[in-house]
């Protein structure tokens, strides 16, 4: 019955998984377990790895037709506590072999419920160990009458099963990566998402709040110097004092404005973007010229837009900080090649490299990534320096957020 | 005696300008939102309308572009805590006639009343519109590039003239082009000349 399986099919397949891309490695994998299995002639075969809390992780493949172990769907990973026995099996590193009833050696029936083979015919164990300790156990499983297992057979399960382990293990370590890697980029999106709600609220705080106040008490004073018909010197007091309420209120609005750019929701994007091209070139004798394709920034949600909005005042501060000789920045937004790009230069000195600490590069990164797109910074000794930031299309527009 | 109709999402903002006004002007109504206003226009319009302009959903400047295609007659006032010159053109653009800092509203709202009664334009007097300038302004590094371009060199040649790399001469040149809307060399040269960057010998 032993059916002659090919080494050359069996080093393809396991060549195709030590290879795999990350995220084809649970079916490659899922692919060689199948195959090991067929090639010893089991119904079902469950890789199962120890984990510190005395469960165990299995994920299995059975044949049609078969029963799911633990009710598990096919090759999803399920933790499960297991018995003392097992754990010792494959801590010791002992190998079971078992055809015929299975009562007798596992006592209970209720525990050959558990792990479904109340039923079977033959069962192989084999402890899994790497880098000398002990990882786990590869099951296999059959549902019909049989021969007895070929133990050259089992011998090469058990070499080709500590590949599979190390595979898996280091699937899931990359797996454990990534998911960092995410959980980072969402705090820090969330971190960014957060300081830009409490600043939006304080800003509103302070022009629905103070500012609308201290218009209403020059207003009152009007009114009131209006009742009073003063006489000239103390109307002359009066008229200081409501400078200073005026300038105050003036400092209030200016701090809102600091903190938000009511501007992008009330006047646009491009509008946003002059006002503050207009205050970089009132600090420093530059030019700024704007080119914003308005069909392509009507299109973008407002948190893109917020974020470019952002990223153009980190940009315009370094060129005022760090571009002494740049006499005119282009801000460019526009369709480029199927991406949205959004791109900011200027003329001056530039720089031989773009790693350098304190240019806010890295929150304009950051920004680039929240918006689903890429930042790039070219420059070179005295050619300017531009940071370019690519949306594709499809992630950007507004129907699609 | 005028008729004012005022909307501010503050409505304690917009009851005092009200109450500056009450003596001489007849105050139709006081509203909370541009639509509120602009549903009250359509029923009972009035001369003078003095809006705020950071309203939720309708904003000052889009109730003043919807009232001055109602309406020829009607004259929109502005009022603002914002600043910015880009507040003053776009309310300007939409047909305000008008445009006043609100802390500045209690010395100035009378006289920019008065003055928009007469055809004027009153704006608060720190505020400017945009200068209106027919020839855009170019560096000084971008003015060589296009002497030079316009005498015929080509970009490697003005790069090692001007001491820079070619890279950059194709920015300034790009970014030249952009400025003065030209789609070709030709036409840079044409408009360079005709906008007076460079004599045409």
């Amino acid at each position: 019955m032993t059916q002659l399986y090919s080494n050359i099919l069996l080093g393809k397949l396991i060549q195709e998984v030590t290879e795999a891309k990350f995220d084809d490695v649970p079916e490659k994998l899922q692919q060689l377990i199948h195959y090991l299995m067929e090639m010893v002639d089991a119904d079902r075969m469950t890789l199962g790895r120890l984990l510190s809390d005395e469960k165990i992780e299995f994920i299995s493949v059975r044949r049609a037709g078969v029963r799911k172990f633990l009710d598990s769907d096919d090759f999803v990973a399920v933790h499960r506590p297991i018995d003392n026995i097992l754990v010792d099996l494959i801590k010791k590193g002992q190998r079971r072999i078992f055809d015929g009833s299975l009562v007798n050696e596992f006592g209970k029936p209720e525990k050959l419920e558990y792990y479904g083979i109340h039923d079977a015919k033959g069962l192989v164990q084999i402890p899994i160990s790497l880098r000398g300790e002990p990882w786990g156990q590869i099951t296999c499983a059959r549902f019909t009458s049989h021969d007895g297992w070929d133990e050259p057979l089992i011998d090469m399960l058990q070499q080709a099963s500590i590949t599979v382990a190390a595979v898996y293990e280091r699937y899931l370590f990359f797996r454990e990566a990534m998911d960092q890697k995410q959980r980072a980029e969402e705090l820090s999106r969330a971190l960014l998402e957060n300081q830009e709600s409490e600043r939006r609220f304080i800003s509103q705080e302070l022009h629905d709040n103070f500012s609308q106040q201290m218009a209403l008490i020059t207003l009152e004073s009007h009114v009131l110097m209006d009742k009073l018909g003063l006489p000239p010197e103390q109307s002359q007091m009066m008229v200081a004092l409501q400078n200073r309420i005026e300038s105050l209120a003036a400092n209030i609005q200016q701090l809102s404005r600091s903190l938000h750019p009511k501007i992008l929701q009330d006047l646009g994007f491009e509008p946003a973007l002059a006002a503050e091209c207009r205050r970089i070139e009132s600090l420093k004798p530059i030019t700024c010229h704007l080119f914003i394709d308005t069909s392509v920034s009507d299109q973008l949600s407002n948190t893109v837009l917020l974020n470019l909005y952002r990223v153009t005042q980190e940009a315009l501060a370094n060129i005022v900080k760090h571009s002494s000789s740049a006499e005119s920045v282009l801000i460019s937004l526009s369709i480029e090649d199927e991406d949205v790009v959004f791109s900011i230069r200027d003329d001056g000195e530039g720089s031989s490299t773009t790693q350098h600490a304190g240019l806010g590069l890295t929150s304009i990164s950051e920004r680039a990534i929240q918006c689903g797109g890429l930042a790039r910074f070219i420059t070179a000794p005295n050619e300017g320096f531009e940071i370019e930031i690519r949306l594709p299309l499809s992630i950007d527009f507004k129907e699609q957020l | 005696m005028k008729s004012v109709m005022i909307a501010d999402d503050h409505l304690i903002v917009a009851q005092g300008i009200a109450s500056l006004l009450e003596s001489t002007y007849n105050i139709v109504a006081v509203l909370e939102s541009g639509e509120a206003l602009l549903e009250r226009f359509k029923i009972q319009p009035v001369d003078i309308v003095i809006t705020d302009v950071s309203m939720n959903k309708m904003t000052g400047i889009a109730l003043t572009q919807s009232l001055c295609s109602l309406s020829n007659n009607v004259k929109v006032i502005c009022l603002s805590m914002h600043n910015e010159r880009e507040y003053v053109d776009s309310a300007l653009k939409a047909g305000a006639v008008g445009y006043i800092l609100k802390n500045k509203a209690g010395g100035e709202l009378r006289n920019a009343l008065l003055a928009v009664e007469q055809g004027k334009t009153y704006l608060t007097k720190e505020l400017t519109s945009a200068p209106k300038s027919d020839k855009p302004k170019l560096s000084k590094r971008q003015l060589q590039v296009l002497d030079l371009l316009v005498k015929g060199m080509k970009a490697k040649d003005i790069g090692e003239h001007l001491f820079i790399s070619h890279r950059t001469v194709e920015f300034h040149k790009y970014a030249i082009m952009r400025i003065l809307g030209a789609n070709n060399s030709a036409e840079l040269t044409r408009y360079a000349i005709k906008l007076g960057f460079v004599d045409d010998n």
